[in-house]
């Protein structure tokens, strides 16, 4: 393939890349986006987890961290991680942001930053999910948390007319999830952005403290490229950016790929004395804020995914899934800190290695969260419940519960232990030495090199970040790329959906008859 | 390379070899531990065979490593490798050392997702596990006569 020439080119179609993308490009500037992976349109999404997982997910599903007890989930396709999501969606916390203007002393524009999600959830028809589309086992979970005192809270997705068919983490087939592959992507093609797929980012080539060009590769043919562009925007993810910055010798003073965090989550299961069918819906509708300890979420995943993640072995692992229609499950998700670092690959061609354990503080909170669950479960009506413990053990009465604190006191204890939610590797702050990115997304160092995602984050969110990465993306637009975001957008699926329904510009689309 | 002759498969296996498509389906055996399971070890080595074949990453060599370890890690234990063991003897030692996923077993132990994904990724024991398929279910259906298509109404 030959070189090709660009105003700014954009490394990755995750959540900020794609967002960005869409808003210079329609500023008229010559855009070029990049994806490793696949397109995969809805309708060559098969409900098939195994193949699903193998197109999607980046190294097949099986991204671990250095010590093989952490996995670390991310997508690899057009759309990204959002292609994988439940499309769950929140918003910044509060909390977090004052965090970073206290401590690392970035303050980002409240005003812009609350205006960007507004334009986001009006994109991706962010809305309360249907209760016609809640699972079965959503009800029972539903008393069990209200008998303990917890308030059921429902989740926010970016669904237009989902159906419940509970397959939503091996992509939509039915189009219905507004990941960034069907919104911003498209947008930003129809306003003139050229997209390459399977095309990888090897290599960001420098000059003195300007960047000259991408080494590019297709990953199908092997064929090498370059593209030389005015600006280079790395929007490839917190664990790839920092990834491709060692790799091109860009270390920043040992900044780069240091204060990795994670959202860690943990699956616990139960079983019910009688058939449920949690598979007959959305696999996340309720949840409870525990925060700042932890976020339980509901979370039933079809066969495949339930079995690889149900913490028992053997013949007990195989009858128990027998018992699959009586079955449901919860995540306990925790926000740690971050210490965790995303090295230099030891050779030539290799890939990036990832070093990250969890602290006691935060494997307590785990530990709470999980026993928090247990107990919503047999409140809920269920007979047993499973902590995603590495040595089985099953919680039925009160006594069980004393064996759970020995149970999680490292990491390497846990089953099905992981993360899909990395932040951070390429933080930004107001020194060169503390960080990675000015405030404006400039690598420092480099007058045209920029970074735009959740490696820029100082710390981990504690809930799914997709929304925030795009409502960066938004904020970034102008600092990146001199151009500010409309007050309302107007393209894309959603938006042709209200005008025509006849709903008003940021109206949630429902479907029909639905209550939200 | 493995001191032993490779099993017949059902067909010829596309990113791992025959041998390790062999001790691929000699671990499946001591994991799903069930005298008639839905699917026979070599068709859940193949299915893992084609998984493989699915992707491209830098990391995938290492699930050649994973093979490798659990055929021979036995050796580190006093046993002999996990192809020459009998069946039973063969799930005692996942039981025994696999399980609680510590240093190097842990990464081993790797493996045992790997199977678990094959095995329940070729959908032979939905029916076994009561699930119904989403083209069956009445719900379903019926939202998609009212929305055909996203944002468009029936």
């Amino acid at each position: 393939m030959d070189d090709l020439r660009c105003e700014i080119v954009i490394v990755g179609t995750g959540a900020a890349g794609p967002v960005l993308a869409y808003y210079l490009a329609r500023a008229g500037k010559d855009v070029v986006l990049l994806e490793r992976g696949p397109d995969v349109p809805a309708e060559a999404m098969k409900q098939n987890e195994t193949e699903m997982m193998g197109r999607l997910f980046k190294d097949g599903d099986a991204q671990m961290n250095t010590a093989c007890d952490m996995f670390l989930l991310q997508g690899a396709c057009v759309g990204g991680s959002t292609t994988l999501t439940n499309g769950v969606c929140f918003h910044f916390p509060d909390d977090v942001l004052d965090r970073w203007e206290r401590d690392f002393a970035v303050g980002l524009d409240r005003g812009r930053v609350a205006a960007a999600q507004r334009r986001v959830d009006s994109v991706l028809n962010v809305h309360d999910l249907e209760r016609e589309v809640f699972n079965p086992s959503t009800p029972l979970l539903e008393k069990g948390m209200r008998e303990l005192g917890l308030e059921p809270r429902y989740f926010r997705k970016n669904f237009l007319d989902c159906v419940g068919c509970g397959y939503c983490t091996v992509g939509c087939r039915y189009g219905r999830k507004m990941h960034t592959g069907v919104t911003w992507v498209p947008m930003a093609k129809a306003r003139g952005c050229r997209v390459l797929t399977l095309t990888e980012a090897v290599r960001v080539e420098t000059g003195a403290a300007t960047v000259t060009a991408l080494e590019c590769r297709n990953v199908e043919s092997g064929d090498t490229f370059r593209i030389r562009a005015d600006r280079y925007v790395l929007s490839c993810g917190a664990i790839n950016t920092p990834g491709l910055l060692l790799k091109s010798g860009i270390k920043g003073e040992d900044t780069v790929g240091r204060w990795v965090a994670f959202n860690v989550g943990a699956i616990c299961f139960a079983e019910f004395p009688e058939p449920i069918d949690a598979f007959d819906g959305d696999q996340m509708c309720v949840w409870v804020d525990g925060r700042p300890d932890y976020v339980l979420e509901q979370l039933h995943n079809p066969p495949a995914s339930f079995a690889l993640t149900l913490p028992l072995w053997h013949k007990d692992h195989y009858e128990q899934l027998d018992r699959y229609r009586c079955m449901t499950s919860m995540g306990a998700l925790v926000a740690t800190e971050p210490r965790g670092r995303v090295l230099h690959p030891p050779l030539p061609r290799w890939h990036e290695e990832i070093v990250f354990q969890t602290s006691p503080e935060e494997l307590d909170r785990m530990r709470k969260g999980v026993e928090a669950i247990a107990r919503i479960f047999l409140a809920s009506g269920a007979t047993r419940a499973f902590p995603p413990c590495a040595e089985t053990l099953v919680l039925e009465k009160e006594a069980d519960f004393a064996h759970l604190p020995s149970r999680f006191a490292k990491q390497k204890q846990l089953s099905g232990f992981g993360s899909s939610h990395p932040h951070g590797g390429c933080r930004m702050g107001v020194k060169a030495a503390e960080s990675v990115v000015d405030p404006e997304f400039r690598v420092w160092g480099f007058d045209n090199l920029f970074v735009c995602d959740a490696s820029v984050f100082p710390t981990s969110l504690g809930v799914n970040p997709q929304v925030p990465i795009m409502a960066l993306a938004d904020y970034a637009a102008l600092p990146i790329g001199g151009v500010e975001p409309p007050e309302r957008v107007e393209d894309g699926p959603v938006a042709e959906a209200r005008r025509r329904l006849g709903l008003g510009p940021d109206e949630p689309v429902l479907l029909p008859g639905a209550v939200s | 390379m493995w001191p032993w002759p490779a099993r017949p498969l059902p067909r010829k296996p596309t990113y791992l070899n025959r041998v390790q498509c062999g001790t691929v389906a000699r671990f499946a055996e001591a994991v799903i531990p069930v005298d008639d399971p839905e699917a026979t070890p070599e068709e859940v080595a193949l299915e893992l065979d084609r998984f493989l074949g699915l992707y491209h990453s830098r990391r995938k060599w290492r699930i050649k490593y994973v093979i490798f370890g659990l055929e021979f890690i036995p050796l580190a234990a006093g046993r002999p490798p996990l192809s020459l063991m009998s069946i039973r003897e063969r799930r005692r030692f996942v039981t025994e050392k696999l399980r609680t996923c510590h240093g190097l077993w842990g990464k081993v132990a790797m493996g045992k997702q790997l199977i678990l994904l094959a095995y329940y990724g070729l959908r032979r024991s939905d029916r076994r596990m009561g699930f119904v398929p989403v083209g069956q279910r009445e719900k379903i259906k019926r939202l998609l006569r009212v929305a055909p298509s996203a944002g468009v109404r029936g």
